[in-house]
């Protein structure tokens, strides 16, 4: 039997000191609140094709004039948060293909679908990503916070045998087609002006404050206070560090958290970009942060000669001149260094803390999946360690 | 060790019982078959695996007493077996002698003395000197990196490392 520990049912006691140490955005101090208090619930049952279309047709009615059908209701692989359906919805001889993204009792990363949402809406504007339609963010309607956006064809990696690894393999040929596609967009999150779209649902941090870097490791430093089973020194360590040299951000931008190989399709035939995924852990903050972690060597692979690619794309010196080139902002060592460990840490706290503590409840639908994530906890850890030494 | 063994296959039986074993059709009976031997084959290492060291070494006990007792009741023609017999029994008495706690107790007293470092980790950053901050600093640092290799080495098999075969063996890093 798992060993259970006084985490597993918080009590309203320690969720409010937890709220109270570790102050945060209002989306996601909501966000976080709504995790501890469903945490002593049920195990988690993915919905079946009936009850989804059930939910869906409630849903719809009140937002899709006319008669319509729902069908070929069909849950998606891939991601190792969400809870996913694709569906088609049929109204006056036009034929929709949707998804339907629902939180699950517990995700490896705990989020608000309005953020996802809100985020989508803007970069829409910029770069290929699933047109957003409808957003559920209380599960109110169809029973777990939700969001619907449109289907994307195409394929993540190229077909390979063997369980999920972050590197992709893309090899010589996609590797060109997709690279300069990659730093484009990449290019484009930062300088997108976010003050033109809706964020209601972010707390917009202040160009030339570290407040806005501090209300990050709170959110972060509350999930692993949640969510770890056991202590880890080095963990401590690093988040001391984080909050003594919290750089002011110099540009606020978009940060997607987990811009990367895996987490946008292309099309087979000629690897072009057809959508950015995963929005879920976004924020507004410093651009550095989505550099660093893309440079994390977790996502490194080897090309034919040896040669070490960050993301498995470029080697790091050249995709840091093409993104400095196309977005027209500087990449700053220090804080690129400073990057470097908040994001290992922040990516360790999911994989070393966050997927044991979900397994244990059976809160989601992808158990298995997140506990191989966590295999690569070391690999963070020792990613941690490496950024850390010198300058602690 | 996070996630424990215990953790790992629990997912694995959920995973077989709510997902892979209703996608097998029903007229696939050997893949039917085999995968809820699977699942019996998990639930018996679920129920064993915290208890393997105990197990052995009530084995050990067990056959060390019968063992000792043959040696007493031998003749003196069983010479040869008689001296074989007290060679193992030397190795043997030593180790049954071990008192060896539970792999459950063995997680939960790791995890006291883990939380009572980092404790002192916070305190020395909360209001603790500064040379004792930089002691406890280069501590952490120094420990960290062992049980970072130990780590890496030990979910090597995972295939996230770039470079696996530059990681150090086992029996190195363990002994």
């Amino acid at each position: 039997m798992p060993i259970l520990d006084a985490k597993q049912t918080p009590s309203e006691a320690w969720i409010a000191d937890l709220r109270r140490r570790f102050p945060t955005e209002w989306a996601i101090d909501e966000t976080l609140t709504g995790k501890m208090r469903r945490r002593a619930g049920p195990p988690h049952r993915a919905q079946t094709p009936e009850q989804v279309i059930e939910r869906l047709t409630g849903f719809l009615s009140k937002r899709v004039p006319g008669e319509f059908e729902i069908a070929d209701v069909r849950p998606l692989a891939g991601g190792s948060s969400k809870e996913q359906f694709g569906f088609s919805l049929r109204t006056g001889g036009r034929d929709e293909r949707l998804v339907l993204r629902m939180r699950p009792a517990a995700s490896i990363v705990e989020t608000h679908p309005l953020r996802e949402f809100q985020a989508m809406k803007a970069a829409r504007s910029v770069m290929p990503v699933p047109e957003v339609h409808w957003c559920d963010p209380d599960g109110a309607e169809l029973g777990q916070p939700a969001l619907i956006a449109s289907f994307c064809e195409g394929i993540t990696r190229p077909p390979s045998e063997g369980a999920y690894t972050p590197r992709q393999g893309f090899g010589p040929r996609y590797r060109a087609l997709l690279a300069p596609q990659f730093v484009r967009h990449f290019a484009a999150l930062a300088t997108l002006d976010w003050r033109r779209h809706d964020v209601s649902a972010f707390d917009p941090p202040q160009a030339g404050s570290n407040e806005g870097v501090i209300a990050a490791i709170n959110w972060w430093e509350r999930v692993w206070e949640e969510d770890s089973l056991e202590a880890y020194p080095l963990m401590t360590l690093a988040a001391r560090w984080l909050r003594d040299n919290a750089p002011p951000i110099d540009h606020v931008s978009f940060v997607h958290r987990d811009f990367r190989g895996g987490n946008f399709l292309f099309r087979p035939e000629d690897g072009e970009i057809t959508a950015i995924l995963d929005w879920e852990l976004v924020s507004l903050g410093d651009r550095h942060e989505d550099l660093a972690f893309f440079l994390s060597p977790l996502f490194s692979e080897k090309d034919e000669t040896g040669t070490e690619l960050v993301g498995g794309f470029l080697p790091r010196d050249e995709f840091l001149r093409q993104y400095e080139r196309l977005s027209g902002l500087p990449v700053d060592p220090e804080r690129l260094a400073y990057y470097d460990v908040f994001s290992c840490w922040r990516g360790a706290i999911n994989a070393l803390a966050t997927a044991a503590r979900i397994m244990m409840g059976e809160h989601t639908h992808q158990d298995i999946r997140v506990g191989w994530i966590s295999n690569s906890a070391p690999l963070m850890l020792s990613a941690v360690h490496r950024a850390l030494k010198g300058r602690i | 060790m996070v996630p424990g063994f215990a953790l790992r296959i629990q997912s694995m039986i959920r995973a077989m019982r709510e997902v892979v074993i209703p996608a097998i059709p029903k007229d696939q009976r050997l893949a039917l078959d085999q995968a809820n031997i699977l699942v019996g084959n998990l639930r018996i290492m679920a129920e064993q695996h915290d208890w393997i060291v105990q197990y052995e070494l009530t084995e050990l006990r067990e056959y060390a007493a019968l063992l000792a007792d043959l040696i007493a009741a031998a003749s003196e023609g069983a010479a040869e077996a008689i001296a074989e017999g007290r060679a193992v029994l030397a190795q043997a008495e030593p180790v049954a002698a071990t008192a060896m706690p539970t792999q459950q107790d063995l997680t939960m007293l790791v995890r006291d003395l883990k939380a009572a470092a980092d404790a002192l980790v916070q305190a020395a950053h909360r209001d603790g000197p500064p040379e004792f901050r930089r002691t406890a600093t280069d501590l952490v640092m120094r420990q960290a990196e062992a049980q970072i290799l130990r780590e890496r080495r030990w979910l090597r098999a995972a295939g996230f490392e770039l470079d696996p075969a530059s990681l150090p063996s086992l029996d190195e890093l363990l002994a």
